[in-house]
């Protein structure tokens, strides 16, 4: 309940940070997705089915600030978190490489799911074109940030730390296990 | 069987999950214009930080506008009493048409028109993903606003309520794609059907024998049952006319710019 709670503030002040904080500096149309993003951090540190469960509540939670239908990103968060898990297995997750890795084509993947279940689902036709067409930017954006992120980990994990008066260990028994 | 559970656990979780999660995405398809306890609650418990970040943002920007309107207030000034006088003549022009208008529907026994009240409202959100185009609005049921009200700017259509909490409400765009409007080009009240694209419109099933100009205002029909009939939806900056077919494709410039929206007016029908 604690960890559901965790995953459910995290998610939404990113949606907050996504919706109302970022379009000032980024203008409308420049957002990356923050919760990809963390979906796919979470599912290489949290492989358990609790984890599929939360990355499936982070994508309703995200439906509820996108598009018109309650459950499209639920679907597709749900099946990236599961085949990031997956795949992240064969991957050393401690490379900083592998989150970027995983941001490229876990983006790739959301936009084939959607266009998937726009295609099947969807009642207006052609509603999956604009999303095809934003990929090369939302890639962009998406690896922006997940570089941006990779940078100031490290200085903000040592920021906490001093002022904690942590050990370094400690920080990792914080993450999303 | 236990064993076979036990063996295949990870397999039979992610398929209930996903079949869980189809299910509910298959009933949200059928039940599109109802917002579920789970959407008003979360738009309900971000409100309050909405509010705020609104509410900092704007004074911020207060504070830096209020210096540069300053530095160019004497030209502001000149250049709108200019616009005043015009406007000012094209104002009686335009009474004077009102005038004759009513005389005429008087002449002719036609029903008044509904009065529509108009709920003033600030955008304290965008879309969270760059695919859709939905905007998050300040008001919600307390203040009547409901699913399915025309969401308007004095420059267009802007778009219709889908999901609304007490306090917000979401607003589908006129670019989004899943954005359909009744239509009808101003000049020769040709029919059609105004298609979000993303970033413009299209508009679709206009008769290819129909005289369509580059510039053409376009408007909406008042047949959906959504937009009241007249309100501008955008200018036709290109035709496509295939060599074969019963319509030419039209695209549309939206008339308002979406990307410095602000305030809106959600309009409510005298009945509602």
């Amino acid at each position: 309940m604690k960890r559901l709670l965790r995953y459910l503030i995290t998610g939404i002040t990113l949606i907050v940070l996504q919706t109302a904080v970022l379009p000032h500096f980024l203008g409308m149309q420049l957002r990356p997705d923050l919760l990809l993003i963390l979906v796919l951090y979470s599912s290489l540190s949290n492989t358990s089915g609790s984890g599929a469960f939360y990355a499936w509540i982070l994508g309703c939670l995200l439906d509820v600030f996108s598009g018109t239908t309650l459950g499209l990103y639920g679907i597709v968060m749900l099946i990236i978190f599961c085949a990031s898990a997956g795949v992240g297995r064969q991957f050393n997750r401690e490379n900083k490489i592998t989150m970027v890795v995983a941001t490229i084509i876990g983006t790739i993947a959301q936009v084939a799911l959607l266009v998937f279940m726009l295609l099947c689902f969807a009642s207006t036709p052609q509603s999956w074109l604009p999303i095809v067409k934003q990929l090369p930017l939302q890639l962009l954006l998406n690896l922006s940030a997940i570089i941006l992120f990779t940078l100031l980990r490290e200085p903000l994990k040592d920021f906490v730390n001093r002022h904690k008066g942590h050990s370094p260990t400690r920080w990792s028994h914080t993450s999303w296990h | 069987m236990l064993e076979f559970i036990k063996k295949h656990q990870s397999t039979i979780l992610f398929i209930s999950l996903v079949t869980g999660a189809l299910l509910l995405y298959s009933n949200s398809l059928r039940q599109k214009q109802h917002t579920t306890l789970f959407e008003r609650g979360i738009l309900q418990l971000t409100r309050p930080l909405y509010g705020t970040i609104d509410t900092t943002s704007r004074n911020i920007a207060n504070i830096w506008h209020d210096y540069i309107d300053l530095t160019t207030v004497r030209q502001h000034n000149i250049k709108l009493q200019e616009q005043m006088r015009l406007l000012r003549r094209q104002l009686l022009e335009l009474q004077e048409v009102a005038q004759e208008n009513i005389r005429l529907r008087t002449l002719l026994h036609f029903q008044p028109e509904p009065q529509q009240h108009e709920i003033p409202a600030r955008i304290i959100a965008v879309d969270a993903t760059n695919w859709f185009r939905t905007i998050t609005i300040n008001k919600g049921t307390d203040d009547n606003v409901h699913n399915g009200l025309p969401v308007i700017v004095a420059e267009g259509v802007v778009g219709r309520t889908i999901k609304c909490s007490a306090t917000s409400s979401r607003v589908l765009l006129v670019i989004d794609a899943a954005s359909e409007v009744a239509a009808l080009i101003q000049h020769n009240r040709t029919r059609g059907i105004a298609r979000g694209r993303g970033t413009n419109l299209t508009f679709d099933y206009a008769l290819r024998n129909k005289d369509v100009q580059i510039g053409d205002m376009v408007i909406t029909a008042g047949t959906g049952g959504v937009f009241p009939k007249g309100i501008p939806i955008g200018t036709i900056s290109s035709i496509n006319k295939l060599d074969y077919g019963l319509f030419q494709t039209l695209e549309l410039t939206s008339c308002v710019d979406f990307s410095r929206l602000e305030e809106v007016l959600v309009i409510q029908n005298e009945q509602q």
